[in-house]
């Protein structure tokens, strides 16, 4: 058999190992309101006495709907009003990381949900603080008059294993009809922007159809026809690289059709941690006037009335989902694992020994309206400079991990002028912009006594702190503080202007200019605000920070691609410090520069990303490209620091290429499909080649056995929540079909 | 005026009745027959004429029961190559139905089918044959 082959087998394995398993809806029904349940929109429902260390006698009140905080703190509770929970974990209260030892049974309570206050401290029930001034998770609601909404999406079940820094996942969603007709389910849902998505199988009883790539409108023709003569079928394409539609054509009342998708992308490390992200809810996206190609966001039940070529459905506070989701990631890092955590979720964790973990969703954290996001650090100088490579009948492939040289932290930086841009739109309002204001704030203290700074908001327009940076004196930084706290959140993402204000000004002579977006990137005009990012990036450089529980990673790190920078995120449920502390360790010293790679014994092209991206302290470098070569080879990295040459190298075994690494010829096409310069017939070429979803590529299955009666029925978009700390009233239209 | 539009509503009925009967979705079976050897892998191409597109890759009888994988590369028109292995323990002898494929078909469709390669349970190579049995859409 061919050495080629060696992929169909890789695959075959691959698979095997990631065996599916159907989950049984983990959600709680949430209680009834008790049927004398006062007026008021809270009530306590439980009161646990606590014994933690430090503090004694310490109470903990399970509020229904959402929580009061403690306003009052002794000297062991250094906060201020207003932090959340995970902040403070490092302080006494580190035993509530474990919330399921605190509560009832097995429920996990949010920091939301949950009040703490000392022993003779009092807080009145009666008086909660303004409902709006709280972050909305929307888990476990149980408020007068919720109800649950019957959805044809049942169940997401995630598992994912990691080698080393590889990431193959697969993701099962479970379509079923709760009615009484015949329908068609329309799910919009986000993947990372950077999966490499290759596989599609249709489950329908215990048949499984694999499907197939096809260009994207041909792919249609096939499934509109399928779905017109009554067959079942489905078909998969993709909206932005972030974001992708599933159709399930011909489920009958009572049936069951499961889809299941497998992707691969690389895992990346972050000042010092590796990142694995899964996102779980596309947030409602703004489209500025007279766009038709954006992504709308809609109420649940009016399809149709945004204008818009994508819908994502949400459902109103008042609606619960009956959707939950299942993950766990089955993590083999080669070397020992240290500080395994989860910032975003709950998680559960076994370990098989010191190089591997099993991580699990708590079963009662399975609501998925924010990214689940799991951070490992590894022992000791874990990433290392290295090269993986992998060859097949299609060719070599190499993925490059180029750990940032030590020296580059001994180096000091030149004056800089920074621009921070902040997304006040509707969107961020409440805990958002909230989280976004202490980034800034952070990032205005941090500045140092050589630089200037602006500050810019931005929303259907854009308005300045001043009419040009200042310096960062500490009256100025004290102005920039005071304008920073009076932001408030309405209207649009106007992201242009935003972007307009910050890079078009021209350039203080001497000074190294930084933009910095605090944004949650919600706009359905990715394309065009990366194009105008490309067209006014001059010599700036762009480091920004996603905001909130579910970002548009997709803009913010092509953002960041073009604007030679670096991405960070700030989750609502953690401190901003990390992300902070992260952009002005990067910033307060030279980047390796004008990278090239070298090959001696070899010949390597097509390396992405291209241009290869400078290196900065704490941010490794991942590149993929193509080799040519059967022997030992030796890699040359060259560069620049502080203007003085960088050289580092080693040697390779292309002729020692290891199984697992077969992931890299998908990786490599999709790095060079999301290329911002590919061309569409370069995209569909590779696509179909390497078997892609993309753009102009789609996954189609048709299960020719399966003909049901009558026509197809009726499209039922499947409604997602909106992401936790969002607020529905200020993003999602209502009454637009009224 | 709804008058008026009965005539393009009877053509519009007219074309989907005739779609249907030129676009049609059928299955076929793929059967390997491994003789007196035990079928512990295969790899086989199938092959159809434009008429026909392929629009699924399902999987057959045990241990062939998860759907095969294809090789995309290969994938051009009407042609696939589909490829499978068992590690399970008693791989079958004789004639297996291996996996199923679903075509579109637009018109009187022709396929063949040959064995690109097949191996024991030890990894020997054996002599196999294939043939495609309609199974749906008749």
């Amino acid at each position: 058999m061919r050495h080629g082959r060696a992929v169909l087998w890789a695959l075959l394995l691959a698979a095997a190992g990631t065996l599916y398993a159907c989950s049984q809806a983990m959600v709680e029904s949430p209680p009834s309101p008790e049927a004398s349940a006062p007026p008021p929109m809270w009530v306590v429902k439980e009161k646990h006495d606590l014994t933690l260390p430090e503090l004694k006698s310490a109470e903990l009140w399970i509020i229904e709907d959402y929580a009061c905080r403690s306003e009052t703190y002794d000297e062991d509770f250094e906060k201020s009003k207003g932090d959340s929970l995970d902040s403070v974990s490092d302080k006494p209260f580190k035993g509530l990381e474990t919330h399921e030892t605190i509560g009832k049974g097995s429920r996990r309570y949010n920091q939301e949900e949950l009040m703490l206050t000392h022993t003779g401290i009092q807080v009145d029930p009666t008086s909660p603080p303004p409902i709006s001034d709280l972050p909305r998770g929307g888990e476990l609601r149980a408020r007068q008059g919720e109800k649950t909404v019957p959805l044809p999406l049942k169940h997401t079940d995630v598992r994912a294993r990691i080698a080393v820094n590889l990431a193959s996942v697969t993701v099962v969603q479970q379509y079923h009809n709760p009615y009484d007709g015949k329908i068609e389910a329309v799910y919009v849902f986000p993947l990372p922007e950077d999966a490499a998505i290759r596989d599609f199988v249709m489950t329908i009883g215990d048949r499984h159809i694999r499907g197939i790539i096809r260009e994207r409108e041909e792919a249609r023709r096939i499934y509109n026809e399928a779905r017109r003569q009554g067959y079942v079928a489905s078909l998969l394409t993709q909206e932005r690289p972030n974001i992708f539609t599933q159709s399930v054509a011909n489920i009958e009342p009572g049936k069951q059709i499961d889809v299941q998708i497998t992707y691969f992308h690389s895992v990346r490390p972050a000042d010092g941690d590796y990142e694995f992200v899964f996102p779980m809810v596309v947030g409602p996206r703004f489209n500025p006037p007279g766009m038709a190609a954006g992504v709308g966001a809609v109420p649940a039940g009016e399809t149709g009335t945004s204008g818009q070529k994508t819908e994502v459905s949400y459902l109103r506070p008042e609606e619960i989902s009956s959707h939950d989701i299942s993950l766990e990631v089955d993590l083999d890092a080669g070397m020992k694992i240290e500080n395994l955590s989860s910032p975003s979720h709950v998680i559960t964790v076994e370990r098989p020994d010191p190089t591997r973990a099993k991580i699990a969703l708590s079963p009662n954290d399975r609501i998925p309206n924010k990214d689940f996001v799991l951070r490992y650090k590894l022992a000791g100088k874990a990433i290392k400079t290295a090269v993986a490579t992998w060859r097949d009948e299609s060719g070599g492939y190499f993925l490059l991990l180029l750990e940032p040289p030590e020296q580059l932290s001994d180096i000091p930086a030149s004056p800089r002028e920074m621009i921070f841009v902040m997304d006040c739109s509707g969107s961020m309002q409440g805990a958002p912009l909230d989280a976004a204001k202490r980034a800034l704030e952070r990032c205005l203290r941090r500045l140092g006594p050589n630089d200037t700074f602006q500050v810019i908001r931005f929303s259907d327009n854009a308005s300045a702190m001043g009419a040009a940076p200042v310096a960062a004196t500490p009256e100025n930084v004290r102005a920039g503080l005071r304008y920073a706290a009076g932001l408030q959140s309405e209207g649009g993402t106007m992201m242009i202007e935003g972007i307009k204000a910050a890079l078009d000004a021209p350039a203080a002579p001497g000074r190294f200019r930084i933009v910095s977006f605090m944004t949650d990137g919600y706009i359905g005009n990715d394309t065009e605000i990366l194009g105008e990012v490309r067209k006014r990036i001059g010599t700036a450089r762009i480091f920004s920070f996603g905001v909130g529980t579910s970002v548009n990673r997709y803009l913010l790190e092509g953002m960041a691609r073009l604007g030679r920078g670096v991405a960070a995120f700030v989750n609502l449920d953690e401190s901003s410090d990390r992300a902070v502390d992260g952009l002005y360790q990067r910033i307060e010293h030279p980047a390796l520069t004008d990278i090239a790679v070298r090959w001696d014994g070899a010949n390597a092209a097509d390396i992405f990303p291209n241009p290869v991206p400078d290196v900065f302290v704490g941010r490794p470098l991942v590149l993929v490209g193509r080799v040519q070569g059967d022997g030992r080879a030796k890699v040359t990295i060259t560069g620049r620091m502080a203007g003085a040459p960088y050289e580092t190298s080693l040697d390779v075994d292309l002729g020692a290429a290891e199984e697992r690494y077969a992931v890299l010829a998908p990786l490599w096409a999709r790095a060079k499909i999301g290329q911002f310069d590919a061309t569409e017939d370069e995209i569909r070429r590779l696509a179909l080649q390497y078997g892609l979803l993309s753009s102009y590529t789609a996954f189609v299955a048709v299960d020719s056995l399966t003909r049901t009666e009558g026509e197809f029925g009726t499209t039922v978009p499947v409604p997602v929540p909106v992401p936790a700390g969002v607020k529905y009233e200020t993003t999602v239209k209502e009454g637009a079909n009224k | 005026m709804r008058f008026a539009l009965l005539p393009i509503f009877l053509l519009g009925l007219c074309a989907s009745a005739q779609d249907e009967a030129q676009t049609r979705f059928t299955a076929y079976d793929v059967v390997v027959d491994a003789g007196a050897a035990t079928l512990a892998a295969y790899q086989v191409e199938i092959t159809a004429g434009p008429e026909s597109k392929i629009v699924g890759v399902e999987g057959g009888e045990k241990p062939y029961a998860d759907a095969p994988y294809y090789d995309p590369a290969a994938l051009q028109g009407g042609r696939i190559i589909l490829a499978a292995f068992t590690t399970e323990p008693g791989a079958p002898t004789g004639k297996v139905r291996v996996a199923r494929v679903h075509f579109q078909e637009t018109g009187t469709a022709k396929y063949t089918a040959r064995v690109m390669a097949a191996a024991a349970a030890g990894g020997e190579r054996i002599e196999a044959q294939v043939a495609l049995v309609q199974t749906g859409g008749k």
